[in-house]
C-alpha cells in the first residue's frame, strides 16, 4: 500500500444511491432547512422526460420554485446571472441541479452568485475566493461520468472575453449528490459509453499518477472494477437499471479519486482536443486513455499492470506473466472501446481520425495537432503526469491518437525519476 | 461486486496526513472563516512539548489563541460549562482539540453547546438525536492514544452521550511531531478496535462501497503498518499510517451498523481489565468465520487491502476466506511479538469465566443475530475450533 510523504483527502458530499433516491430529495432538503428549490437543468434533460420523473418524485414533499432549462453545451457567465436573478425573484432557497457536468457547474456558479449576493461572479474566480457555506444544493447526475457532482470545481465561460475561468473552493461541493438509476436510463448508448469512460479515465488517472494516496486508491479500484463489470452489460442492456445504477456509483467514485488525486496527461490532451476542435470530453477520454498509460508506461508500469484485476478479473490476472500485465490492462482498454465502437453501430470512436462532424468533414483535421499540443502544455494537470510532458511528445503521442496506431515506446523521452 | 438497492454515505472529515500537515492548520481554520480557536489538550497526556509544537503552528499566522491544556482523563460533567466560559470569555470562534479520548469528547460538546446551546446536548439514547444546525470549525491535531472513535460523530461528556454526524470534526491534522512515544499497548488496543471496525463496516451488505473504500483504507494501513510502528525505525511514520488507519475506520464504522465484534467487545470489557481491542481480536477471526460461511466472497475480498493486487488475484477463490483468516491470526502474532502484555488467544486464556460470557451474550443477543453470535461466542472460547469445520453443539 502506498502512502505518500504528505496527502489530503477530503468529499463531505452526502452520497444517496439507489433505485428511489430522487423520493428522498424533500426530506434531504429538509434537513438543509430548504423548502423552496429551483431546479437547473438543460433542454436535453427536459426532453428525456427526466425533470417529470424527477418532480413527480418531489413534489408532494417539495414547492418548486423554478424550472430553468435554458443551459448551454458550455456553462457561461450570461447565464450563471441570468437564472441567479430567477432564483432572486422566485424567492428560491436552494438549488437543484439535473443535468451533466455544465448543468451541474453551472448551478455551482449560480450558488456564489446568490449566496455572496453578488453580481460579478469573476471576482470569486481562482483558487479559494470562497470563505463561507453557500446555498443548499443537489446534484442530480444524468450522465455517469463527469463526477461533477462530489468535485469542487466549476469551470464557467466568459464569451466577451473568451475565457474559461475556473473556480475551486470546498464550498462549492454540493451538499447532496442523488443517484438514482431512472436519470440515466435514456442515455443513448454511444453517450453511455463515452462518459463511462470518462469516468473510467478519472479512476484510472488517479490511481496511476502523482498525487495518489490510499484514500484515492480505494475509490479508484472500486469505481474501475463497477465500470468493467457493468459497462458493456449496460449498452447491451440499456434498461438494466442495477447496471445503470452501478455506473453512475462509479462515476461518483471516480469523481473523489480524481478530485483529490488529481489526472494526468490523458486530460492534458483531452482539454485541449475538445478546446481546439470541440470534441465532447468523454470522446478524447477513451481515445487518450491507452496512450497516456503506453506513455506513461516506464515511470508507472507496476500500476498499470495492477489495472488488469479490476478490467479483467482474477483469472486473467493470474493467468498473464508479470512483466506482460500492464501491456494486456492497456490492451484490455484498446478491447473495450473497440467492443463499444462494435455494440454502439460505429458511433464509439476509437481514434481521432474516425469522428466526423455532421456534414461528414474531420472534426480533428490532422493540421490540428500542433494547436492541440501548443495548448495542452499550458494545462494544469500537466504537472501531475508521471513523466515530464514536452511540446514534442504531445505531438507523437495525439498523432499516433489521431490515426489509431500503437505508440512507438522507443521514441518516449524517458525521465530518470522513478515512481515508487 | 454487488451494490445494496439503495445506501448513502457521507464523510465531513477532510485528512491530512504527513509531514508538516500541522502548518496547514492556520489556512484550514482560515478557510472555514475562523480566527481565534481555543486549543484543548491533556498536558499529562501528551506533555507541554507537543502542545508548543501546535501553538508554533501559528507562529507567523497572527492569530490569537485560547488554551486550556488542564483536560483530565475522565471527563466530568461538571467541566463543560467552565470550557464554555473560557470559550465565550476569550471570543474564540473554533476549537482544536489536540489529543484523543477525554480531550475529543470534550471538544464535540463543548462544540455542541457554544453552538447549539443546551438543547443540543440531550441525550441521544433511545431515539435519534435533532439535527442541532452546523456547528463551529472543529480541528483535532492526532496524536497516538485513540482508536478512531474520534473521528465519529459520538462523543460524551460523562454522563450523556451524543450522536450527531454534525459533531464530527471538520479536519484531522495527522504529522509526525505530534507522535508521542507513548505505550505500545494503548497503541495495540486502539488500531485493534479500529480494525475491528472496519472490517465490520467492510461486511455491512447495506453500508455501500464508499464507505468500503474507507473501510478498506483503514484495514489496509492498520494491518501493513501496526507492526513497524511498534518499532523503533521508521516509528512515527508508520504510527502515521495506523492513526491514518483508524480515523479511516472510524468514519466508515459511523456510517456503518455496529457489528457484533464491537457489541461483544464492548460487553465483555466490563468484566476483564484487558483492554477493549485486545477482546475484539479474540473475536474478529471466529467473526470472520461464520461470515466466511454465509458470504464467503465477500469475506475472501478482505484479502484484498492486506496483501494487494498480486497475491489477491493469485490466491484462489476457494482459498480467500481461509488465507484472510490465517493473515489476522499471523498479524496478531506478529503485533504479540512487540508487545509485553500478550492478545489472548481465547477468551478463556483472558481470564473471562463461562458465567460472565453467557451474561453478556444474554444482555446483548436479542436479534437475528443471535445464533452466529453464539458461534463466534463459542469459537472465541477456547479457539480451538477456528477452521478445523468443528459445529457448535
Amino acid at each position: 500500500m502506498y502512502v505518500p510523504g504528505y496527502y489530503e483527502f477530503f468529499c463531505p458530499v452526502n452520497t444517496v444511491a439507489g433505485h428511489q433516491a430522487l423520493e428522498k430529495i424533500p426530506r434531504l432538503l429538509g434537513g438543509l432547512n430548504a423548502h423552496h428549490p429551483m431546479i437547473i437543468t438543460d433542454k436535453g434533460v427536459v426532453a428525456a422526460g427526466l425533470v417529470d420523473i424527477l418532480l413527480a418524485a418531489i413534489t408532494p414533499g417539495v414547492r418548486i420554485g423554478a424550472v430553468e432549462d435554458d443551459v448551454p453545451t458550455d456553462s457561461d457567465l450570461k447565464t450563471v446571472n441570468r437564472l441567479a436573478g430567477v432564483y432572486r425573484e422566485s424567492g428560491c432557497d436552494a438549488l437543484v441541479a439535473v443535468g451533466g457536468g455544465s448543468v451541474i457547474d453551472t448551478a455551482k456558479g449560480v450558488n456564489v452568485v446568490v449566496s455572496e449576493n453578488v453580481d460579478d461572479l469573476m471576482q470569486f474566480s481562482g483558487a479559494g475566493n470562497l470563505t463561507r457555506p453557500l446555498k443548499p444544493l443537489v446534484a442530480i447526475p444524468t450522465t455517469a461520468g463527469t463526477g461533477s457532482e462530489v468535485t469542487f470545481v466549476a469551470v464557467i465561460a466568459d464569451p466577451a472575453r473568451n475565457l474559461k475561468m475556473p473556480f475551486t473552493s470546498y464550498f462549492l461541493m454540493p451538499d447532496i449528490a442523488v443517484l438514482d438509476p431512472r436519470m440515466t436510463l435514456t442515455l443513448p448508448p454511444a453517450i453511455t459509453a463515452a462518459t463511462a469512460m470518462d469516468a473510467l479515465t478519472h479512476a484510472i488517472e488517479a490511481y496511476t499518477c502523482l498525487a495518489k494516496n490510499p484514500f484515492s486508491d480505494a475509490h479508484a479500484q472500486l469505481a474501475i472494477e463497477l465500470i468493467g463489470q457493468n459497462l458493456l452489460k449496460v449498452i447491451n442492456e440499456p434498461d438494466n437499471a442495477d447496471g445503470r445504477l452501478a455506473l453512475a456509483v462509479a462515476a461518483s467514485l471516480a469523481g473523489v479519486a480524481f478530485s483529490n488525486a488529481m489526472v494526468g496527461m490523458v486530460h492534458t490532451l483531452g482539454h485541449s482536443v475538445g478546446a481546439v476542435c470541440s470534441v465532447p470530453h468523454g470522446t478524447s477520454m477513451a481515445i487518450l486513455l491507452p496512450y497516456g498509460l503506453e506513455y506513461n508506461m516506464h515511470k508507472n508500469g507496476h500500476l498499470t499492470a495492477q489495472l488488469l484485476l479490476p478490467l479483467s478479473g482474477a483469472r486473467v490476472y493470474a493467468q498473464t506473466p508479470a512483466h506482460l500485465r500492464a501491456q494486456h490492462a492497456i490492451a484490455a482498454i484498446r478491447q473495450l472501446n473497440q467492443r463499444l465502437h462494435q455494440e454502439t453501430g460505429g458511433r464509439h470512436a476509437r481514434f481521432f481520425k474516425e469522428i466526423t462532424s455532421p456534414d461528414g468533414s474531420a472534426r480533428v483535421p490532422v493540421e490540428s495537432i500542433e494547436a492541440i499540443a501548443d495548448k495542452a502544455m499550458g494545462d494544469g494537470s500537466i504537472l501531475y503526469n508521471p513523466e515530464e510532458l514536452d511540446r514534442d511528445d504531445l505531438v507523437m503521442v495525439m498523432s499516433h491518437a489521431w490515426a489509431g496506431t500503437p505508440l512507438d515506446r522507443d521514441l518516449v523521452k524517458k525521465g530518470r525519476l522513478q515512481i515508487r | 461486486m454487488r451494490l445494496p438497492d439503495d445506501f448513502s454515505f457521507c464523510c465531513p472529515l477532510k485528512t491530512n496526513c504527513g509531514s508538516h500537515a500541522l502548518s496547514h492548520l492556520p489556512m484550514e481554520l482560515s478557510t472555514l472563516n475562523a480566527h481565534a480557536p481555543l486549543i484543548l489538550a491533556n498536558r499529562d497526556q501528551i506533555g507541554k512539548k507537543r502542545i508548543n509544537t501546535v501553538i508554533d503552528a501559528f507562529k507567523t499566522s497572527g492569530l490569537t489563541l485560547g488554551i486550556y491544556d488542564r483536560l483530565p482523563n475522565r471527563l466530568q460533567p461538571d467541566l463543560m460549562p467552565v470550557l464554555t466560559r473560557i470559550y465565550r470569555d476569550g471570543g474564540c470562534d473554533s476549537i482544536i482539540a489536540v489529543g484523543s479520548g477525554s480531550v475529543v469528547d470534550a471538544a464535540k460538546c463543548l462544540n455542541m453547546l457554544v453552538s447549539a446551546g443546551d438543547h443540543g446536548m440531550q441525550d441521544d439514547s433511545g431515539r435519534e438525536m435533532s439535527d442541532p444546525g452546523p456547528l463551529r470549525p472543529l480541528m483535532l491535531v492526532a496524536t497516538t492514544g485513540g482508536n478512531g472513535d474520534e473521528a465519529t460523530g459520538y462523543a460524551s461528556d460523562g454522563a450523556r452521550r451524543l450522536g450527531s454526524p454534525r459533531l464530527i470534526p471538520n479536519v484531522v491534522f495527522i504529522d509526525p511531531v505530534m507522535m508521542v512515544k507513548g505505550d505500545d499497548q494503548d497503541v495495540v488496543d486502539g488500531a485493534l478496535i479500529a480494525l475491528a471496525h472496519a472490517v465490520e463496516a467492510f461486511l455491512d451488505d447495506s453500508a455501500g462501497p464508499m464507505c468500503r473504500a474507507y473501510a478498506h483504507t483503514a484495514i489496509g494501513l492498520i494491518v501493513n503498518f501496526l507492526p513497524g510502528a511498534l518499532r523503533k525505525s521508521n516509528r512515527r511514520k508508520n504510527l502515521c499510517a495506523v492513526i491514518n488507519g483508524q480515523m479511516a475506520a472510524g468514519c466508515a464504522f459511523f456510517a456503518s451498523l455496529p457489528g457484533i465484534c464491537h457489541v461483544l467487545g464492548t460487553g465483555l470489557k466490563e468484566w476483564t481489565d484487558l483492554p477493549r481491542g485486545f477482546l475484539m481480536a479474540i473475536l474478529l477471526p471466529h467473526l470472520l468465520v461464520e461470515a466466511g460461511a454465509l458470504q464467503p466472497e465477500r469475506v475472501g475480498e478482505l484479502l484484498y487491502p492486506i496483501v494487494g493486487t498480486d497475491i489477491f488475484a493469485l490466491t484462489a477463490a476457494d482459498f480467500k476466506t481461509p488465507r484472510t483468516i490465517a493473515l489476522f491470526l499471523e498479524f496478531f502474532d506478529a503485533v504479540n511479538t512487540e508487545l509485553v502484555l500478550k492478545i489472548p488467544s481465547s477468551l478463556e486464556d483472558a481470564g473471562l469465566t463461562d458465567d460472565q460470557i453467557e451474561r453478556v451474550q444474554s444482555r446483548v443477543g436479542n436479534g437475528p443475530a443471535d445464533d452466529h453470535m453464539a458461534r463466534i461466542i463459542y469459537g472465541a472460547r477456547q479457539s480451538a475450533t477456528l477452521m478445523t469445520g468443528q459445529s457448535c453443539p
